[in-house]
């Protein structure tokens, strides 16, 4: 990228709009001090509309929550977020693959009332968390931590969550959800709380794909250690499904004819 | 930045005293909700943390710095998960009438920022209003308007120059 193409660029950059552009962006500007100084001058510009917004008040403990979040990703070793590039790959690869041999399974609801099928479907989804659990367990100190998925009133449903915890500075979720339906209570969002009324957004869909289901996916520097809640809440904000993320397996739940 | 970077509480206290209620406030704008505000507030000063080894005082000012985090990581999540729709309408709260020190430092900014804005003409207004607080591309204002591409990016620079002008005046005041 030359400076032309990238001053042309400098504009969307400093609006916060430039995209796929902006990597190539930084690193021009890294190298060029011409354009580093134009550059400066429109993040400059840019920032001032920051306060343009009023000013809201925000509640008085968010102060203790961002101090807390902070002191606890600091307290953490850092290390560069490309090294976490190959997990995360590994994470996405392994939750896709969830979708198509667990997930799937749970989701299915026709024979939601054979408890025979139900039990052996769940147990393969349960097989299927704890190989790619092991893969995911690559490094020194990481857990992994999965859930199995499902709706609390047994009105089908259900789905598979991995949550990756490491002693670096960024943990991942990847959650795969299904056979929800596709009507007014979308858009669905997906949260992670820790029982203390603090959550972490994971992501939101208003599209479904053709089993009623969709991945959403999240890297955070926060602490996922003790956010072991998986919540999927429909448009008025009911949990339609629901999980525990357990470092140990997720066992099956008991056939209802047992 | 080193308080910050070794997690030191009264670092992190006097960053956000500074900056937690102009960050929440954009994340209620762009986002429309509290909770979405508060997520954002606090991934903007983890962010911060992780990226301070990085500052640069010689390279722009810290509230630009920790303002175009901020932007940037609700733009992000504005286009993640809503697409480019208009984020709902969000009323706030009013600024306290006994402003303290740092009310006052924030009023300053945001009086900075009205006269900024006051000086753009009324399209340079709704065009940065497209870009900056809906999270549109030029190329998407373009094909939108159905007008040339060049011609978006042409005034989105203009626009910025204009607030960047007034800027300066301020502070030769």
């Amino acid at each position: 990228v030359n400076c032309i193409a990238v001053r042309d660029l400098l504009p969307e950059h400093a609006l916060g709009v430039s995209g796929a552009d902006g990597a190539a962006i930084e690193r021009h500007l890294a190298r060029c001090a011409a354009c580093r100084k134009e550059a400066r001058e429109l993040n400059g510009a840019a920032s001032t509309l920051a306060f343009a917004v009023g000013s809201a008040s925000p509640r008085s403990g968010l102060e203790d929550d961002v101090v807390h979040a902070v002191q606890g990703a600091a307290g953490r070793p850092r290390r560069a977020l490309r090294a976490r590039r190959s997990t995360t790959m590994l994470l996405a690869a392994a939750v896709a693959a969830l979708g198509l041999v667990g997930g799937v399974a749970i989701a299915d609801r026709t024979p939601a009332d054979d408890p025979i099928v139900l039990g052996a479907r769940e147990a393969a989804a349960v097989d299927a968390i704890q190989r790619f659990r092991d893969q995911v367990l690559s490094g020194e100190g990481t857990v992994a931590s999965t859930a199995i998925l499902r709706s609390p009133g047994g009105a089908g449903g259900g789905g598979s969550a991995i949550a990756v915890v490491t002693p670096e500075a960024v943990d991942q979720v990847l959650i795969v959800v299904m056979g929800v339906p596709a009507d007014a209570r979308m858009p669905y969002t997906v949260e992670l709380a820790d029982g203390q009324g603090r959550f972490v957004k994971v992501g939101a869909a208003e599209v479904l794909d053709s089993g009623g289901g969709f991945t959403v996916a999240a890297e955070t520097a926060r602490d996922l250690g003790r956010f072991v809640n998986v919540l999927v809440r429909d448009a008025a904000g009911e949990v339609v499904i629901r999980g525990t993320l357990r470092e140990d397996l997720p066992a099956s739940s008991p056939s209802p004819a047992a | 930045m080193e308080g910050l970077l070794a997690g030191d509480d009264v670092a992190i206290r006097t960053l956000y005293a500074r900056f937690g209620r102009p960050v929440y406030s954009m994340g209620l704008r762009l986002l429309g909700t509290r909770e979405a505000a508060e997520e954002l507030t606090q991934d903007v000063f983890l962010t911060a943390w992780r990226k301070a080894a990085r500052f640069d005082p010689q390279r722009g000012r810290l509230s630009t710095w920790l303002m175009t985090i901020a932007h940037n990581l609700a733009v992000d999540r504005l286009r993640r998960e809503t697409g480019v729709s208009r984020p709902r309408i969000v009323l706030v709260d009013e600024v306290p009438e006994v402003p303290g020190e740092d009310e006052e430092l924030h009023l300053m900014e945001r009086d900075a920022a009205m006269r900024a804005i006051a000086s753009l003409s009324d399209a340079e207004r709704r065009l940065i209003a497209r870009t900056y607080f809906r999270g549109l591309t030029a190329r998407e204002i373009a094909e939108a308007d159905g007008i040339p591409l060049g011609t978006v990016k042409t005034r989105l620079r203009s626009a910025l120059i204009k607030v960047r002008k007034v800027n300066d005046a301020k502070d030769l005041l």
